[in-house]
């Protein structure tokens, strides 16, 4: 499984950021109760990082015993179970979710309404800080220099085309693109727009209930390098990750099923700085399902391509 | 040849004075060391390196714009300019852009002695880069070296409104920012070692309120250059203009040895800086209270002291203009009246014999060891008559150069000056009784006779006296006798 902790609970002073406003450092681990240790460890405040809360480190102790947990009330968002989603998660996180109403949680349908413009957005705002962060990469004072360049704009054109991969390129293009001047309001600040709303969506949410659960992908994982001629589509995979990444809310994802030896992501998002309920209501679905990972069937590796 | 109208308007960056830069902990104080040597991985721009803000860049800046009378914005957003450039190590440099610390100021200054005033459109901070250095490094000469201590250094930037109109205005304009910001303690002020920059935007026109092709110089390191190169473009571009041949809109700059501006070689076209707010630095509000007590603590500003001086101690505007341009000056000025009320003769005093010593030292008044007290001490001497103006002005000179006090520098020369006066006086008389015909000589116009008298004198104190004082002497007691 893996965690995002609430944007700001974690330092980011030493990672090498992608997109400043949405990096988040957590852990990946076998059990709910591993990544909680380590979400301990790793949070608290950090006076080098000026977007670090200046909150206490996540403590263990606060995560709410079962009795407890069993009065969070959990919020069902309408518009991540639309036609889009694959039949199979869909029904697989239904059945769940009834389980849970047997074991007496509340359930409370709800709205997030801008999710749909959630990923665009996310994009936007995304590589329009990565095409700033990585501009640093330039030969000049870190990292590869191209050899045997004439002038200065040959040495960033050459560094960069060849230390770059194909991926990279294009995202620090299409953000250089959002942030140009005339494009800026259209799109990059569009994105930002956006983002508040889909903060919002979530603030109301949290009124009618104390925990979100939804699938954390529209479909079962793809083939490494499946879908490399298409990115858009590569990107859609993201859909159901990203507003609450947008949003900066603490989200778990966890295998709650697998269906011919693929994993089915279930993603538990909790309000801002409350990793408690998050790693609660996620403790009590792994002790409630009890999901042994099948043994995976190696096939012959390939190498990939397009770091 | 027709009227032009000349339209001015100016960008000045100032360092302010922290101990450390803007966003991390590295001191700024590099002169002297070499280069690289007050840097880290945040001001190097490295990779998992963050920004936290240094507030005393906020609280100088504040202090600034509030002298300037700027409209303070209640939140500050930092902005990333982007642009690729060796000396800017991130490939951005944060910088403000649609939410400056400070809007629509004045800067007044006067000019022939008229008060002018230029309206200020903002005034914002940012870093300053490193700096390119192509001479004196061991690499072949088709490298160039990259020095980042100034990486980081915090700057205020201020962009006054085109609204000076000759070149002599610009300079005035410029010295009085300078004695504003050295007023506030918030920058040196300093041009010859660049913490003190300004360009220009110059472009004229036939008519007044037409404004012409505008063009940014460049590249001038003092207060006079500003003067000459806008003087050499403004005279250029009205050439241009009566010969009917187009002005082109560029960037030049000024050449200090050859005296004129030239195009800028780096094509110069229209770069997009992709602004956008620093997602790793939040936005922080100004709150009323802080600004309150910010605004409180601002010292009587270099305009409203000179024209306090003129009123209130009855100095003619070129002496309060002098004294209020420094405030270590009209500090010194105020803390001396304070001891003796003769604001006339403390300021001729000061105007004269202190800036005069000064001068001739290459010294500023902090690097001295005079200080009003030890001043005051010597001018009281003279009041009461207790030593002549003449020995005064040696004595105070002695006192410049050992740093003694005024009572110090008689007891060393061994003698009671005041004796010696008088003493001297009766030698004087002497020799005017013994050599009738030289006085008669004198009298009669001939110079050299009272060369003759000075020297007889002169021998009769065996070389004690000074020959200022045996002239001084010699001729009031000739003047009282004739
Ligand atoms: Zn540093």
């Amino acid at each position: 499984m893996g965690v995002r902790p609430t944007y700001g609970r974690v330092s980011r002073y030493g990672v090498v950021s992608f997109a400043s406003s949405l990096d988040q450092v957590g852990p990946i681990s076998r059990s709910v109760p591993d990544a909680a240790v380590l979400t301990h460890v790793l949070s608290g405040e950090d006076p080098m990082d000026s977007t670090c809360a200046p909150y206490p480190p996540f403590s263990n102790a606060d995560i709410p015993a079962p009795e407890e947990t069993r009065k969070m009330r959990i919020g069902i968002p309408r518009e991540y179970f639309s036609s889009g989603v694959d039949k199979v998660i869909a029904g697989e996180i239904s059945s769940i979710v009834r389980r849970l109403a047997k074991e007496g949680f509340d359930i409370i349908e709800i709205s997030l309404p801008h999710t749909d413009y959630a990923l665009e957005a996310y994009y936007l705002v995304a590589l329009a800080e990565a095409s700033s962060n990585l501009a640093r990469f330039d030969g000049v004072l870190y990292g590869k220099r191209a050899q045997g360049v004439k002038t200065l704009i040959d040495m960033y054109r050459r560094t960069r085309s060849e230390g770059f991969g194909n991926e990279v390129k294009r995202r620090i293009m299409l953000g250089t693109y959002a942030l140009s001047s005339g494009y800026y309001d259209e799109f990059y600040l569009k994105g930002m727009k956006v983002r508040t709303l889909v903060r919002q969506d979530f603030e109301h949410a949290y009124e009618q209930c104390d925990i979100v659960l939804t699938p954390s992908s529209p479909c079962f994982p793809f083939k490494l390098g499946e879908k490399i001629s298409d990115p858009y589509q590569m990107y859609l995979t993201d859909v159901f990750t990203v507003p609450s990444a947008m949003a900066g809310l603490p989200s778990l994802s966890l295998n709650c099923a697998y269906r011919k030896g693929l994993p089915v992501g279930l993603q538990v998002i909790a309000g801002p700085f409350r990793e408690d309920r998050m790693f609660g209501m996620s403790r009590f679905l792994e002790d409630m399902l009890s999901v042994e990972p099948p043994m995976p069937t190696l096939p012959a590796g390939k190498e990939n391509k397009d770091g | 040849m027709d009227n032009v109208y000349i339209t001015i308007g100016l960008e000045v960056h100032c360092q302010l004075s922290t101990k450390a830069k803007m966003f991390c902990r590295c001191g700024t104080d590099y002169i002297g060391t070499g280069p690289n040597s007050f840097t880290c991985p945040i001001c190097l721009g490295l990779p998992g390196s963050l920004p936290v803000l240094n507030h005393r860049v906020l609280d100088l800046a504040l202090q600034l714009a509030l002298a300037l009378d700027c409209r303070i914005l209640p939140t500050v957003v930092f902005h990333r300019k982007n642009y690729f450039y060796p000396d800017l190590p991130k490939g951005y440099q944060i910088s403000q852009f649609d939410f400056p610390i400070g809007v629509d100021g004045t800067i007044d200054f006067a000019s022939q002695g008229q008060r002018k005033s230029v309206r200020v459109k903002r005034v914002h901070v940012e870093e300053d880069a490193g700096k390119l250095v192509h001479e004196g490094i061991r690499l072949s000469p088709d490298h160039s070296g990259v020095d980042f201590n100034r990486s980081g250094i915090p700057l205020a930037e201020i962009v006054t409104e085109p609204d000076i109109h000759t070149p002599e205005e610009a300079r005035e304009c410029l010295m009085m920012f300078r004695s504003l910001v050295r007023y506030l303690g918030v920058s040196d002020g300093n041009m010859e070692e660049g913490s003190l920059r300004c360009d220009a935007n110059v472009s004229i026109a036939h008519n007044p309120g037409e404004v012409g092709v505008k063009v940014e110089v460049k590249n001038m390191n003092s207060f006079r250059s500003v003067y000459r190169a806008l003087s050499f473009e403004v005279e250029r571009q009205t050439k241009l203009l009566s010969e009917q041949k187009p002005i082109v809109q560029e960037t030049r700059h000024w050449d200090e040895m050859k005296h004129i501006t030239i195009p800028s070689r780096s094509k110069e076209e229209a770069e997009d800086y992709r602004y956008f707010p620093d997602p790793d630095l939040l936005p922080f509000s100004i709150d009323e209270g802080s600004l309150e007590t910010l605004r409180e603590k601002l010292p009587e500003l270099p305009l409203e002291r000179k024209e306090r001086f003129m009123l209130q101690h009855e100095l003619t505007e070129n002496e309060a203009g002098v004294l209020a341009s420094s405030k270590m000056l009209a500090d010194f000025f105020e803390e001396c009246l304070k001891e003796l009320n003769k604001p006339k003769t403390v300021c001729n005093w000061i105007m004269t014999e202190v800036l005069r010593n000064l001068k001739s030292m290459k010294k500023g008044l902090s690097e001295s060891e005079l200080t009003p007290k030890t001043f005051i001490e010597l001018l009281r001497m003279v009041d009461k008559k207790e030593i002549s103006g003449t020995i005064a002005k040696s004595v105070l000179e002695e006192m410049f150069a050992s740093g003694m006090s005024a009572r110090e520098v008689i007891a060393k020369r061994g003698i009671s000056f005041l004796s010696n006066e008088k003493e001297l006086e009766s030698i004087v008389l002497d020799v005017i009784e013994k050599n009738p015909q030289s006085v008669a000589d004198y009298l009669g116009g001939k110079e050299k006779a009272f060369h003759f008298l000075v020297g007889q004198v002169m021998r009769q104190t065996r070389g004690q006296a000074s020959p200022e004082m045996v002239k001084s002497v010699l001729h009031k007691q000739l003047s009282a006798g004739g």
